[in-house]
């Protein structure tokens, strides 16, 4: 009986066996050997996505938005410390070379030990819907996770993207982001981006999109969106040909009066039927993105030879115009593309602010006066308190016109100069002209602040600068020439703080024997003393005292920080007893710095 | 406490100083406050005069709630709860004339079939009239052939914890509703939106009560148990506004009431204020629309309103604007004069807002569109970039205007403004109908719309043989 059993037993597992040599597979072994080890997963302090390796030395394909600080204050900065793990989880350290909002594509490099394994790609403007694919990703922090699928559509175009897209049924979730999709040979037919709502909705930026986009990350370090400047075209679909009188074409809807294309003579309501002789027709919204696509990425600077139809009295007449392709204009952050627009700000202030370009405008529907567009303001802040809002435009400070940028920090700054209490200003919303007064609160009103700086300058001094000023202290800038500065240059009775300002661990800060003495006579007077990445190190080459303060430093002269004895932590900012310092590592650390700073000195 | 102890005497004395130490306190706060404010040497007779003094202003309110009958689900069991009745009980405080009474709750419409009101012993019916989410407080009106005298809600300073109050009460008690007058000490405060005092004791029965100072002054209304609002500034202020919206009746809209007048307002920053030295509530005036009332009067853009018909502005920020509009509401077509101030100069200007015409509206079945004038209010709130043209107020769901190619994507946009029909323009409504006639007649298959969006020309071609109007006549 326990025989007949076990043999029962003995077969079942033989059944099973052979079952299991049998088993077939949507994506074959071979594939998924193939293609595994070029997949990596992206991993940076915020969150993560996946990539994939499309070179032997290490350069990296993913989505803009994994890699995008997605601070609307630097629109143009990725994301720090982004770390790539490869297939067999060895981790590097990566470059972001370059990235776009719309398209979703980034670039990234990294220092392989090894040769890498790069994928190969497929013809994305050759596929056809019901097609076979699979992505390769890291769903929601899952490694190597392959999800199958087909091609559910391949002119995905009503998602409001700048390209068609791809649409597939296999399963996209977060952190699927920036991984390939694949055909059935194993060669990458797009990056995924996201998947919309529903189930088994997932969308995929096509490959040649990402390559031409990868080129221009290389040349620029950043997508040169180009076009004609500036008019918004369209398709012409059925009815809006044939209202129109023609049998095809690209409507040009409007037509910035002032600008090339303007002046090359397009006109708006013309309908462009050939572009340097061949014809163009687009029907629907996918055709007239693939025509805005081969518009966008010519080269800044030539001339396209254009057809457009005009109506001329009710006829419609062949016009032949040669038009400019230019660069497009700087764009405000609404995610077409990092635009390289800065937003400026006073932290002190409590609001930030933009040049206005003409994108501005369009997008805004912004009035013609010039001024400065405020970006944001911080709530129960001075702005705040002043009624500034955002999309205001600034176009008086007491009765005097603000043009750019230049002319209203020039208007401020000699007001926050003078500590004046009550700063008029006169502000355009929409059709309204609204006058109001901004009462900085001055909390370092009375206070001084001397900025050391090495002679080849300081990164964020002007950052620096205006913050402090704006905040009330008066600041008074010293360059440190080895042999001409003089520690008796700086009367200590009349500074509250002193800030030594460098980043570099070679500077002259940290060897200067004046700045030391500076530095003791500071802290013998009890004054605020603050350094900025490497210079921390002077302070505790200075004075013995400041040993047990907790201090920061660069992660280059961290070493060195530890080596002399310093309490070092590692932080952003560091905090104690009138020592404040930072790692200065960027613009966001300088104004926790600075704020840092504020709050001590008072 | 004695069971953990395990003394019965011990725990007799922890009670005897409690009381000890509750007398005393209470001793001491009469005390410290006889500088004028106290209660010191209060006895029942002085207390009922102070609360009695206000009694005449007091209404009782009883609103019943029907909670309907549910089902409650544990494991895989469902179990019936019957629906029930509660009933809230609330004192009102008559705050306008014509009887309108301010209760502590949220009431609409439909509770008000369930609202008991009794003034004295006497029963009778109410109306509702609004409720203000933020000040979570409702006004109803009284129908009765009385005259409730009004109490009248003027911010006083706020009470300061351990002083002494007193609630003032309805004469009328029953059965369910004995709420109890009686001195209340604040305990605290709570920095809550407006101010709110901790009244340590007060139960659910005095909702609604006006607490009282020795003066017989209301200080603040109790709103739940332990807690009363504070009559600060700010409360008083948007109380104010709410009984002046209640009681003279809400005016159309707040743009158009504007409109009559034809000037924007925003009201000014206190530091420019201050820095311009005019110390007082006042309005910038943003826009004068042309050919309005403002600008016949000689309003401009940049005058600084002060006062209205004599009477300074109050208030300060949005309150300001507020209050100006309810008091320019009440004016109607009378004139009355604005004093602005002007480059350091102060003018007085005579008034009068007119009543402009609706802006004509047009509604096409063919297109799916409703459109209306273009006047100077529309010019400027919706900030247009043209003139000569219709201004889209709706598109109709499912018509040619809507449907595009793109689930979703409306053709024609609201807030669009119609420049031209088949190449023909169409500057105001009644030449967009007659080119609208001459398409009904051609019936074409499609039709070429030009508008302006934002800054931005665009071109449409609507399809008119789809939508709910063209289908039966495509058939």
């Amino acid at each position: 009986m326990i025989r007949y059993a076990f043999s029962i037993l003995l077969v079942g597992q033989l059944s099973y066996v052979v079952r299991a040599q049998e088993a077939t597979h949507v994506i074959p072994d071979a594939i998924v050997q193939k293609v595994g080890p070029s997949v990596v997963a992206i991993q940076h302090r915020r969150a993560g996505g996946s990539g994939f390796i499309i070179s032997a030395d290490g350069y990296i394909l993913s989505n803009g938005h994994v890699v995008t600080r997605n601070d609307p204050e630097f629109p143009t900065e990725a994301e720090e410390s982004v770390t790539v793990i490869l297939d067999d989880e060895r981790k590097y350290s990566a470059t972001v070379i370059g990235f776009s909002m719309d398209p979703d594509v980034s670039l990234l490099k990294i220092n392989p030990d090894e040769p890498l394994k790069p994928v190969e790609f497929a013809d994305s403007r050759r596929v056809t819907t019901g097609q076979k694919c699979f992505a390769v990703g890291t769903p929601v922090g899952l490694k190597r996770t392959f999800t199958s699928g087909i091609l559910s559509n391949v002119d995905r175009a009503d998602l409001g993207t700048f390209t068609k897209v791809l649409q597939t049924d296999a399963a996209i979730n977060q952190g699927n982001s920036g991984g390939p999709l694949f055909d059935e040979n194993g060669r990458v037919l797009g990056i995924n981006t996201y998947a919309r709502g529903g189930n088994n909705l997932g969308f995929t930026i096509p490959i040649h999109v990402a390559l031409t986009l990868k080129d221009h990350f290389l040349a620029h370090g950043r997508f040169v969106r180009s076009g004609f400047w500036f008019c918004l075209l369209g398709e012409t679909y059925d009815e809006l040909a044939e209202t129109l009188g023609v049998s095809g074409g690209v409507i040009v809807h409007h037509v910035e009066p002032g600008t090339t294309v303007a002046e090359a003579g397009l006109r708006s309501g013309d309908v462009i039927v050939a572009v340097d002789g061949a014809p163009c027709a687009p029907r629907t919204h996918a055709e007239f993105l693939d025509f805005n696509w081969d518009l966008s990425t010519r080269e800044p600077g030539t001339t396209v030879q254009v057809t457009v139809s005009r109506d001329e009295g009710g006829k419609r007449v062949p016009v032949s115009l040669r038009l400019p392709v230019s660069e497009f204009d700087q764009v405000p952050p609404g995610g077409l593309q990092p635009g390289n627009l800065i937003t400026y700000s006073y932290q002190a202030l409590g609001f930030g602010y933009q040049e206005i370009a003409l994108l501005t405008r369009i997008y805004y529907n912004l009035t013609d006066h010039q001024g400065v567009i405020v970006t944001g303001v911080d709530g129960n802040s001075a702005a705040a308190e002043a009624g500034i809002g955002h999309y205001d435009i600034i176009t008086h400070i007491n009765d005097e016109p603000v043009t750019d940028v230049a002319s209203f920090e020039r208007l401020l700054e000699a007001r926050l100069a003078d500590r004046t209490p009550v700063i008029p200003m006169t502000i355009q919303r929409r059709s309204h002209t609204y006058r109001t007064a901004l009462a900085p609160r001055y909390e370092l009103g009375g206070k001084t602040a001397v900025a050391l700086v090495p002679r080849g300058g300081f990164e964020y001094l002007e950052m620096l600068r205006r913050e402090l000023l704006a905040d009330g202290a008066d600041v008074v800038i010293r360059t440190v020439e080895p042999g001409a500065f003089s520690a008796a240059d700086i009367d200590l009775e009349d500074v509250d703080m002193v800030v030594l300002c460098d980043s570099a661990p070679s500077s002259e800060l940290i060897t200067n024997e004046e700045v030391f003495t500076v530095i003791r006579a500071a802290h013998a007077k009890e004054r605020v003393l603050a350094a900025v990445g490497a210079s921390s190190l002077a302070l505790v080459k200075a004075e013995p005292a400041l040993l047990d303060k907790r201090v920061t430093t660069s992660p280059d002269a961290a070493g060195d920080a530890v080596k002399l004895g310093a309490t070092y932590t590692g932080k952003d900012v560091e905090e104690e007893s009138k020592i404040v310092t930072t790692t200065g590592r960027n613009r966001r650390v300088m104004k926790m710095f600075v704020k840092k700073l504020a709050e001590t000195a008072r | 406490m004695s069971s953990v102890n395990g003394s019965p005497l011990r725990a007799v004395s922890y009670m005897t100083m409690a009381g000890f130490l509750l007398a005393l306190l209470m001793t001491s706060g009469c005390a410290g406050l006889g500088r004028g404010q106290s209660f010191a040497g209060t006895a029942r007779s002085d207390l009922i005069r102070v609360t009695g003094k206000k009694q005449a202003h007091l209404v009782h309110v009883a609103v019943k709630t029907v909670t309907p009958e549910r089902n409650r689900r544990v494991g895989t069991m469902i179990f019936k709860t019957p629906a029930s009745t509660q009933t809230a009980e609330y004192t009102g405080i008559t705050v306008a004339d014509g009887n309108y009474v301010l209760v502590p709750a949220k009431l609409d419409q439909d509770s008000m079939k369930d609202v008991s009101v009794w003034i004295g012993e006497e029963d009778s019916a109410a109306a509702f009239i609004a409720y203000e989410k933020q000040l979570g407080m409702s006004i109803i009106q009284i129908k009765t052939d009385k005259r409730l005298p009004v109490l009248s809600l003027t911010p006083r300073s706020e009470a300061p914890s351990g002083q002494w109050l007193a609630v003032a009460n309805t004469s009328g008690e029953n059965d369910y509703f004995m709420p109890r007058t009686g001195l209340y000490m604040v305990c605290g405060r709570r920095p809550t939106f407006y101010p709110e005092l901790v009244i340590d004791g007060i139960g659910v029965a005095n909702r609604g009560a006006p607490l009282l100072d020795r003066r017989a002054r209301p200080v603040a209304i109790v709103t739940s148990p332990g807690t009363a609002v504070a009559l600060s500034e700010a409360f008083c202020a948007d109380l104010s506004l709410f009984i002046n919206k209640s009681s003279l009746g809400e005016p159309e809209d707040e743009e158009d009431d504007q409109g009559r007048l034809g000037i924007c307002l925003q009201p000014i920053n206190k530091d420019h204020a201050k820095f311009l030295g005019v110390d007082r509530s006042s309005l910038w005036v943003t826009h004068v629309l042309p050919d309005s009332a403002a600008a016949k009067a000689g309003l401009r853009n940049g005058d600084l309103i002060v006062a209205f018909d004599g009477e300074p502005l109050r208030y300060s920020g949005d309150r300001t604007r507020k209050d100006f509009n309810w008091r320019l509401a009440g004016k109607k077509l009378d004139p009355f004069s604005l004093t602005v101030w002007r480059d350091g100069e102060t003018l007085t200007r005579s008034c009068r807002s007119d009543r402009r015409p609706e802006p004509v509206e047009f509604q096409s079945e063919e297109l799916g569109v409703v459109v209306r004038e273009i006047d100077e209010n529309a010019y400027a709130h919706k900030n247009l970039a043209v003139r000569d043209g219709v201004l889209v107020t709706r598109v109709l769901p499912g018509s040619p205007a809507s449907t595009s190619s793109t689930f979703g994507k409306s053709l024609i946009q609201t807030d669009d403004v119609i420049v031209e029909l088949n190449g023909v323009p169409t500057p105001d409504v009644s030449r967009f109908r007659k080119v609208l006639e001459d398409v009904r007649i051609a019936r074409p298959h499609a039709v070429l719309v030009k508008y302006q969006r934002g800054r931005l020309s665009g071109y449409a071609g609507l399809n008119l043989t789809i939508g709910s109007i063209s289908n039966g006549a495509a058939q």
